[in-house]
C-alpha cells in the first residue's frame, strides 16, 4: 500500500497519490463504443481538386474583369476627332505616295478639298481611344497604300497618254476619292471595334439575390451578389457569394412533450437509467461559392447546373438523448393506494462538444436551377429561380442530409 | 520464454496480467504505438485503448461527475491522442515508455475535460464565507479511506477548487499552466488550491473525529 511505503506530510497528498494511481475497471462494450464514436469522428476524407479548380476558376473570372482597361460607353461619334485644323495645300499635296500614306493619318476628310484645304485631326485626349484609333489606323494605312499602288498601276496602264500635269490632277481627284472612300471604312471599323467593346461589356452582370432556402427541418433565408459572365448569347458562366443558413437532422424526431433540459425530479422516487443518442441537431451558416452554367432556353427562360463550394462559418449542433426512467407513482393520482413503479421515456437536450461540420471547413453541393428573367427597368432585371442543391463528397456518419431548395430572386444590373 | 511470447505475437499485444513479465507491457506498447503511427492499426488501437481505458475513466471522473459524459470525453481524448501519436515522444530508446505516454494521455484527457467544463460554463470563481485553520493534516496510520471516499470528499469542494486541486496535486501542472488553461490569475489559482486543501482536511478531519 502506498500509505505504508511513502511517508505523507499531509492528508491531501496521500490523497492525491491515491488518486493518481487509481484506476477504474474495463467496462465491457467500450472498444466497441469508442469504434463507433471514432468512425463518426473520422474527418471525411475529401478531394479537394476539384474545389481548388473551382476556386480557381473564380479567381481568375474576377482578375479578368478587374484587370480589365476601363472601357468608355461613348457612341463611335464621339469618339471621332472633333477639333480640325486647316493646313496649307502646299503641305498636303505631296506626289511621293508613301508621304500620302502618312497624310491619312492627319487627313480624315469626308470629301477631298478642291480648294486644297485639308483637315487635319487632333488625336482624342483619352488614352484608350488613342490607341484603338491607332490600331484601326494601322490596319487602314495598310489597306490604303495597296489601294493606292493599285489605283496607280491602273492609270498607268489605261491612260499612258495623258500628259503629267492631267494626270496629276487625276491622282489627286482619284486620291481625294480614296480618302472618302477608306475613311468610311475606317467609321465602319471604328463603330464595330467600340461595338465590341460595348458588348464586351454587356457580356458581365452583377445582381444581388434573396434566397430562401428550404431544408427538411427549416425555412431559412439567405443571400448575396452574383456575377455573370456570357460566354455566347445561349450559354453564360455564372459566380458569386451567397449566405447560406441551413438546418439538419439526424435520427428519430423526439417528442416535444418529453422533452427536458435536465433530468426530471418529478415523481415519487427516480431511478435514472442510461439515456442513449436519440437523434442530432444541426444548424449551420456559411458562405456558398457556386459555379454554375446557366443555358438560356429563350429569352426569358434559363436553366443552370453547376457546384458549390460551402465554407461553414458557425455550427450549432445539439444531441437529443433518449432516457428511461423507473419512477414510482400513485395510480389515477390515489395517494392513498401504494405506489406503483412505472417506466417514462424522457428526452434531453445537450448541446454537441464537437461541431464537425465546423472543424471540416468546408462541404460542397451540385445546384440546379430553372429561371425566368424579365426586365423591370431599363438597367434592372428580375429573376425567379427555383434551385435545388444536393449535397456532395458524404462519407462521414455525422454528415447530416444538407439536400435543400429554395427560390432564388435576383436583381441583376 | 517471455521472449518467445513476444516474438511469436509480436502484433497481438498481450495484456493478460497472467502473461506479464518485466517490459512486456512496454514492448507491446511500443509495438502498439508503431502499428497505429504506421497503418493505423485497429488492433494496436484496441491494446492501447483497453490497456489505458480503466487510466483516463479515472483522471476523467476527477472532473466529470456523469458517467455518459466520463465514457464520452475518455473517447474524444482516445480519438485526440490516436490523431496526434506521431507528436508522443521519449526521449531515449531504453526508457520505459509506459509512464510518459500514461502522462501524456491524461494530459490530453484533461485538456478535454477542462474544453468540455468551460463549454458548459461550469468554471466560475466562487467566495468562500467560511474561515478555514491552516495547518496539515497527518495521515492516520489505520486508514482506510477508499478512492470513492476521497471522491466524495472532493466532489463537496466547489467546482473551480476540485479542479484546481487535481490539476496541481494529483496531474502535476504548474500554478502558471493551471492560469493558462483555466484563464485565471496564477496568484487565484495559488489562492483556491490552498482552500481547496484546508477544506479537504477539514472534511477529512470531520468523518474520523
Amino acid at each position: 500500500m502506498a500509505m505504508e511505503e511513502k511517508e505523507y506530510k499531509d492528508i491531501t497528498e496521500w490523497m492525491a497519490d491515491k488518486l493518481r494511481s487509481h484506476r477504474m475497471p474495463y467496462e465491457e462494450g467500450a472498444w466497441e463504443r469508442f469504434q463507433e464514436a471514432e468512425r463518426m469522428a473520422v474527418p471525411r476524407q475529401r478531394n479537394l481538386w476539384p474545389w481548388a479548380a473551382v476556386a480557381a476558376t473564380i479567381l481568375v473570372c474576377f482578375a479578368v474583369f478587374f484587370n480589365k482597361e476601363p472601357i468608355t460607353k461613348t457612341s463611335p461619334v464621339a469618339q471621332r476627332p472633333s477639333v480640325i485644323q486647316q493646313t496649307p495645300p502646299s503641305k498636303v499635296i505631296d506626289p511621293d505616295p508613301v508621304t500620302d500614306v502618312k497624310m491619312l493619318y492627319q487627313a480624315p476628310a469626308k470629301k477631298a478639298e478642291p480648294t486644297g484645304f485639308v483637315p487635319v485631326i487632333t488625336p482624342p485626349v483619352d488614352e484608350v481611344s488613342q490607341r484603338r484609333l491607332l490600331e484601326v489606323k494601322a490596319s487602314v494605312t495598310a489597306t490604303l497604300a495597296d489601294h493606292i499602288v493599285q489605283a496607280a498601276r491602273a492609270t498607268k496602264e489605261t491612260k499612258p497618254a495623258l500628259e503629267k500635269s492631267e494626270q496629276g490632277q487625276k491622282t489627286k481627284d482619284q486620291k481625294a476619292e480614296d480618302v472618302a472612300a477608306l475613311w468610311a471604312t475606317v467609321d465602319i471599323t471604328e463603330e464595330t471595334s467600340a461595338t465590341e467593346i460595348e458588348k464586351d461589356t454587356r457580356n458581365w452582370n452583377f445582381g444581388l439575390a434573396v434566397a430562401p432556402t428550404m431544408s427538411k427541418d427549416k425555412v431559412n433565408v439567405g443571400g448575396g451578389i452574383t456575377v455573370e459572365y456570357a460566354l455566347s448569347n445561349k450559354v453564360s458562366i455564372r459566380s458569386g457569394i451567397n449566405y447560406m443558413e441551413l438546418d439538419a437532422h439526424r435520427g428519430t424526431r423526439s417528442n416535444p412533450s418529453n422533452m427536458l433540459a435536465s433530468p426530471s425530479t418529478s415523481g415519487a422516487a427516480i431511478r435514472p437509467a442510461n439515456k442513449t443518442l436519440n437523434s442530432v441537431y444541426t444548424s449551420l451558416a456559411g458562405l456558398d461559392i457556386p459555379l454554375n452554367v446557366e443555358y438560356k432556353l429563350d429569352d426569358r427562360f434559363f436553366a443552370s447546373a453547376g457546384v458549390s463550394v460551402f465554407g461553414i462559418l458557425n455550427e450549432k449542433r445539439t444531441h437529443r438523448f433518449k432516457s428511461e426512467v423507473q419512477e414510482l407513482s400513485y395510480a389515477k393520482g390515489d395517494m392513498s393506494q401504494k405506489p406503483m413503479p412505472m417506466i417514462k421515456t424522457m428526452y434531453t437536450s445537450e448541446p454537441a462538444v464537437n461541431e464537425p461540420y465546423e472543424d471540416r471547413s468546408f462541404t460542397g453541393f451540385v445546384n440546379f436551377s430553372v429561371g425566368y428573367k424579365m426586365p423591370f427597368s431599363s438597367k434592372i432585371n428580375l429573376s425567379l429561380e427555383p434551385f435545388y442543391k444536393i449535397p456532395v463528397g458524404g462519407g462521414s456518419v455525422q454528415d447530416m442530409d444538407l439536400t435543400n431548395g429554395g427560390i432564388r430572386i435576383t436583381a441583376g444590373f | 520464454m517471455s521472449t518467445l511470447i513476444i516474438e511469436a505475437l509480436p502484433l497481438e499485444y498481450v495484456d493478460k496480467p497472467s502473461v506479464k513479465v518485466k517490459n512486456l507491457g512496454d514492448y507491446a506498447l511500443r509495438d502498439a504505438i508503431e502499428a497505429c503511427l504506421e497503418r493505423n492499426d485497429s488492433k494496436g488501437k484496441a491494446f492501447i485503448y483497453k490497456k489505458y481505458y480503466g487510466y483516463l475513466m479515472a483522471v476523467v471522473y476527477r472532473y466529470i461527475k456523469n458517467s455518459h459524459d466520463a465514457e464520452e470525453l475518455v473517447n474524444e481524448a482516445f480519438i485526440k491522442g490516436f490523431r496526434a501519436i506521431d507528436r508522443f515522444t521519449v526521449k531515449t530508446d531504453n526508457q520505459s515508455i509506459e509512464k510518459p505516454f500514461m502522462a501524456w494521455l491524461a494530459r490530453i484527457a484533461t485538456n478535454v475535460c477542462i474544453d468540455h467544463l468551460r463549454a458548459k460554463k461550469q468554471l466560475y470563481l466562487v467566495e468562500d464565507q467560511v474561515e478555514l485553520e491552516s495547518g496539515t493534516t497527518a495521515v492516520k496510520p489505520n486508514d482506510s479511506l477508499e478512492v470513492a471516499d476521497i471522491m466524495r470528499l472532493l466532489d463537496k469542494l466547489p467546482d473551480i477548487q476540485r479542479i484546481i486541486f487535481n490539476l496541481f496535486e494529483v496531474e502535476g501542472y504548474s500554478h502558471e499552466e493551471i492560469a493558462t488553461q483555466l484563464n485565471i490569475p496564477e496568484s487565484t489559482s495559488r489562492t483556491y488550491l490552498t482552500r481547496a486543501k484546508q477544506k479537504l482536511r477539514m472534511y477529512y478531519n470531520k468523518l474520523y473525529s
